[in-house]
């Protein structure tokens, strides 16, 4: 008994497109993994030459002979200004990148670099070594790879950060925690709010990424304390 | 009596002042010494029943404060010796306090009079208002018995930060705007004014001592800063493209299998109508036999 051909043609037509949207159904199903590890060339650096200061500039009292326990200069002058910050380092994961300026975008909220490999200061925050919290921020990604802030979720309290100076200074501050927050749950005030001494964060991506929105969900946080 | 005339322990009462928004579980202390007499002291800070300094400070003057050190929350005494003393020798002044997670505080030496004072312990401020700064002031100059204290950020009298202040007084914060200020501090005997440039979103202790001269000086602290105009929000620091992405759309794959299966049954229902409706035809006539 034979096929008509017409109906042959139809069957077999149709076998094989009801196989291909099965086949690429189920393939789909599958969500394409993030990019881990991270991605060659990129290692640790080291920490940048030449002298890193503390804040407390002003008349210094030498330290003691005899009393137990760590001894510090104090000073009578106020806040001393410090220069601008230009460069930041963050030897463990290989971070090492100029710094642009960022100031405030449209809606109130932070700009943020236009580049995915530099990351950038607010201008709104305290310099990098004067009392507050300084901000930096950076991207984790651009559209196609890593950004320049890829690995901060990897840093751990203890780690080391460097910020250079427009003047040749460094500070260095040490990781004090780290956090991850929903944007809608920003922390503005635990960001942004005052502090009695030299702090830094920086903030980059992090959670889910809302593929209908274009936009990561979260943000991450690293909070460091100026280092003696 | 010198020792303790001034000396406070802050405990339950810390816990209303306002606290710092810091992610970190650590306090802070600053020292300082605003005693004309002595001039130098040595300053130790111990953790609560130890004997072993914590930080010291050596000789320092009259009129200067450390900047903040992070602590970790608990009890600490704090104890001033002449410049120069043995560290086991007995102090001039001491004090204990309570630090807090958040909170940074303000131990000072300080004098109410030629004969008497102590160690005052002060819980400053971290939340200024949004846009503002605040300011105290702090009279440590025992040679003048009332001093006004003025900012010219405000015309009139309401720019008097605090007025009549005795040695030794502390007063309670002013909230001012930012700018370029000058701070004028009039005694009965001496005035002084200094530039006072403030910031928003900061804190500020400004101190009146005596100089040598009978003078009065103003020494400006800056306690705590903030971002003056914080963003709104989180920052978009991201594009995807290393992110895991969902699955996409159902529809596209869905449309596909509902073609592929409309047209199978098309072919078969074809098919199947061709074979009912011909076998009749098809099938050849039984030969006739032939006889």
């Amino acid at each position: 008994m034979l096929i008509p051909r017409p109906a042959a043609i139809s069957i077999a037509a149709g076998l094989l497109t009801l196989t291909a949207g099965t086949a690429g159904l189920l393939l789909t199903r599958q969500s394409t993994p993030a990019m881990r590890p991270p991605p060659a060339g990129v290692a640790t650096v080291p920490a940048p030459a030449g002298p890193v200061v503390a804040l407390s500039a002003g008349p210094v009292v030498a330290p003691p002979a005899g009393p137990s326990g760590s001894a510090r200069p104090v000073t009578a002058a106020g806040p001393v200004p410090v220069a601008r910050p230009v460069s930041l380092t963050i030897p463990v994961i290989g971070v090492k990148t100029a710094l642009t300026r960022l100031g405030l975008a449209e809606g109130g909220t932070l700009q943020v670099p236009s580049s995915a490999t530099v990351a950038g200061w607010y201008t709104g925050s305290p310099r990098p070594g004067s009392i507050g919290s300084a901000v930096i921020a950076g991207h984790i990604d651009s559209k196609t790879g890593p950004g320049v802030f890829f690995r901060l979720p990897e840093l751990r309290v203890g780690d080391r950060i460097y910020v250079s100076r427009a003047d040749g200074t460094t500070v260095g501050f040490r990781v004090t925690a780290l956090g991850t927050y929903q944007k809608d749950y920003f922390p503005t005030g635990t960001v942004y709010g005052a502090t009695p001494d030299p702090e830094l964060r920086l903030i980059t991506c992090g959670g889910t990424f809302d593929d209908a929105t274009g936009h990561y969900l979260s943000n991450t946080v690293v909070y460091a304390a100026e280092t003696a | 009596m010198l020792l303790g005339c001034l000396t406070l322990l802050l405990g339950i009462s810390a816990a209303a002042a306002s606290a710092s928004h810091a992610a970190t579980s650590t306090g802070w202390i600053s020292l300082g010494n605003l005693s004309a007499t002595p001039a130098s002291v040595d300053i130790y800070l111990y953790p609560a029943g130890s004997t072993s300094a914590q930080l010291t400070l050596p000789g320092v003057a009259y009129g200067t404060v450390s900047p903040a050190d992070s602590v970790a929350p608990g009890g600490y005494s704090v104890k001033i010796r002449a410049a120069g003393s043995s560290a086991s020798s007995t102090p001039i002044w001491s004090a204990s306090l309570t630090v807090q997670a958040g909170h940074s505080y303000l131990a000072v030496s300080l004098r109410t009079s030629a004969t008497q004072g102590g160690i005052k312990v002060l819980d400053n401020s971290l939340t200024p208002p949004s846009g503002k700064s605040l300011v105290r002031v702090i009279q440590a100059d025992t040679n003048q018995k009332a001093v006004t204290f003025h900012c010219s950020c405000a015309a009139g009298k309401p720019g008097d930060i605090v007025t009549g202040a005795a040695p030794g007084s502390v007063s309670s914060y002013a909230t001012i705007p930012p700018g370029p200020w000058t701070m004028t501090a009039t005694g009965p005997t001496a005035k002084s004014s200094a530039p006072v440039p403030l910031l928003a979103d900061t804190v500020h202790t400004e101190i009146v001592i005596g100089d040598a001269s009978g003078g009065v000086k103003i020494v400006s602290l800056l306690d705590a800063a903030g971002s003056g105009e914080p963003p709104a929000g989180g920052a978009g620091t991201g594009l995807g493209g290393t992110a895991p992405h969902g699955p996409g759309s159902l529809l596209p794959w869905l449309a596909i299998i509902g073609a592929g299966a409309l047209l199978t049954v098309t072919g078969g229902g074809f098919w199947l109508r061709r074979k009912v409706s011909q076998p009749a035809a098809e099938v050849p006539s039984r030969p006739t036999a032939r006889v």
